[in-house]
């Protein structure tokens, strides 16, 4: 009995890693994911460069602050979107043959964990090298980035496995996602925030609760709620 | 007959806190003065659609479990009322906020977490009206609901105690318990509440029994 339960424990993270290594090699083989999501990103940094101009003084630190959040979310839905219709077409009954949800929802949270995570760093460099930096605080505010991809990821990838199952258009990912991670939204603005301020860490130890016991919630929730969208 | 008493009692209830709102004596305080009374029908709104997304929330879950869909229009009928009393009780709050706040909207933290959180449920209904397949519909709608209900609980209950507020009960402000010393207005308001949320559910079921014969 329990070597059973050993062995089905460890086929399911070996499910995982090769559930994640198929992420990754289809990323790779398909560019167009990654290109679309980097080129949104810098096209619509270069937008706002082009229409506020590079003198720092230009935006104030709530404005800067709120534009880069702005400019994160909606290039993180780009990606995340497509996190379900990426997939070839029909897989979605071969891999609930091999594997169980959780593996799989294990497995993308984890994958665009990464993804994103990556983007939001870019997107950071990217946005403070054409408007001017203003963050004090470099590390704290790193930590926000990774924070806010987290809880982006943990809330989004159940919203996409969503609008994916409903019909495979992408617009109604961002209308169904955009008011669900509100809440999240404002707690890592006010984070990022005290991060340009340069603020010492220990002032937004609350902020950081907060934020992470949102991301546990959302991670669970995922957990519960994903096994009933997958099978039919 | 015992079992539908609850329906009339509503009616009961409401007519009383109507009548005994308007008509009693309540504290007399600057600022607040009349506009106290709001608290018998700006704040039994709230209540009410808390309690009555709650079932809504309970039944999605149940839907998840069973797949009845008997269990998914119950759901959503209870949203839909749950949505009418969240935009009452903004509608009321405004118009409390007109003559104690000064202006109807303020862009008080309360203020912008129950707009927020009704904006949720729209897309709910958004979600619902963009799938055909009644199975799908129900299952998609029941998941988003769930998600919906505890993104709403932190915008109404811990937000707006956490930044600057005017509410009462938020921001450092004392709650209507402390204005109520002789708890006369309690005895009017307790029945509000129960008499605003026994009516919804009674509208609920009405609308979700009709859904029921037309799925037949």
């Amino acid at each position: 009995m329990t070597i059973n339960l050993l062995k089905s424990k460890s086929k399911q993270f070996y499910f995982i890693f090769v559930l994640l290594k198929k992420e990754f090699a289809l990323d790779n083989k398909k560019k167009q994911n990654w290109s679309v999501a980097l080129l949104y990103l810098f096209g619509s940094i270069f937008t706002i460069y082009l229409l506020v101009g590079q003198n720092k003084n230009n935006l104030s630190i709530p404005l800067w602050n709120s534009i880069l959040w702005v400019i994160l979310f909606f290039s993180a839905m780009q990606i995340l979107a497509n996190t379900f219709s990426k997939e070839p077409k029909n897989r979605d009954f071969y891999y609930s043959q091999i594997t169980n949800a959780e593996s799989i929802i294990f497995a993308k949270l984890i994958y665009n964990f990464i993804q994103v995570s990556i983007l939001f760093v870019a997107g950071y460099f990217i946005f403070a090298f054409m408007l001017g930096n203003q963050v004090q605080n470099l590390p704290l505010f790193i930590l926000s980035l990774v924070l806010g991809s987290a809880s982006y990821v943990s809330t989004l990838t159940l919203v996409s496995a969503i609008a994916y199952k409903a019909n495979s258009n992408n617009g109604i990912m961002a209308i169904l996602g955009l008011p669900i991670v509100l809440p999240t939204t404002l707690e890592i603005s006010q984070l990022s925030k005290n991060a340009i301020d340069g603020l010492d860490i220990s002032v937004s130890y609350d902020e950081i609760s907060i934020i992470c016991s949102l991301i546990a919630i959302s991670i669970s929730l995922a957990f519960l709620l994903f096994p009933f969208l997958w099978k039919d | 007959m015992l079992k539908n008493a609850w329906k009339p009692l509503s009616l009961i209830l409401i007519l009383y806190t109507i009548w005994a709102g308007m008509i009693w004596e309540t504290p007399r305080l600057p600022i607040l003065n009349e506009t106290i009374r709001n608290l018998y029908f700006h704040v039994p709104m709230w209540f009410g659609m808390i309690i009555i997304l709650l079932v809504a929330c309970i039944y999605s879950i149940m839907y998840l479990n069973t797949k009845n869909i008997k269990y998914d229009i119950y759901s959503n009928q209870m949203t839909n009322v749950g949505i009418l009393f969240g935009i009452l009780g903004l509608v009321t709050g405004m118009i409390w906020a007109k003559y104690t706040w000064g202006e109807m909207w303020s862009g008080d933290a309360k203020q912008k977490g129950s707009a927020w959180g009704l904006f949720i449920y729209f897309v709910y209904l958004i979600l619902r009206y963009s799938v055909s397949d009644p199975t799908d519909r129900a299952k998609f709608s029941s998941v988003y609901n769930i998600l919906a209900y505890l993104a709403l609980v932190p915008l109404l209950f811990i937000f707006p105690r956490m930044q600057d507020s005017l509410h009462p009960g938020n921001g450092g402000n004392p709650g209507f318990n402390s204005y109520d010393l002789d708890s006369r207005m309690r005895m009017i308001f307790y029945p509000a509440v129960i008499g605003w949320t026994l009516l919804g559910v009674w509208l609920a079921t009405l609308r979700a029994r009709l859904d029921l014969v037309r799925e037949k």
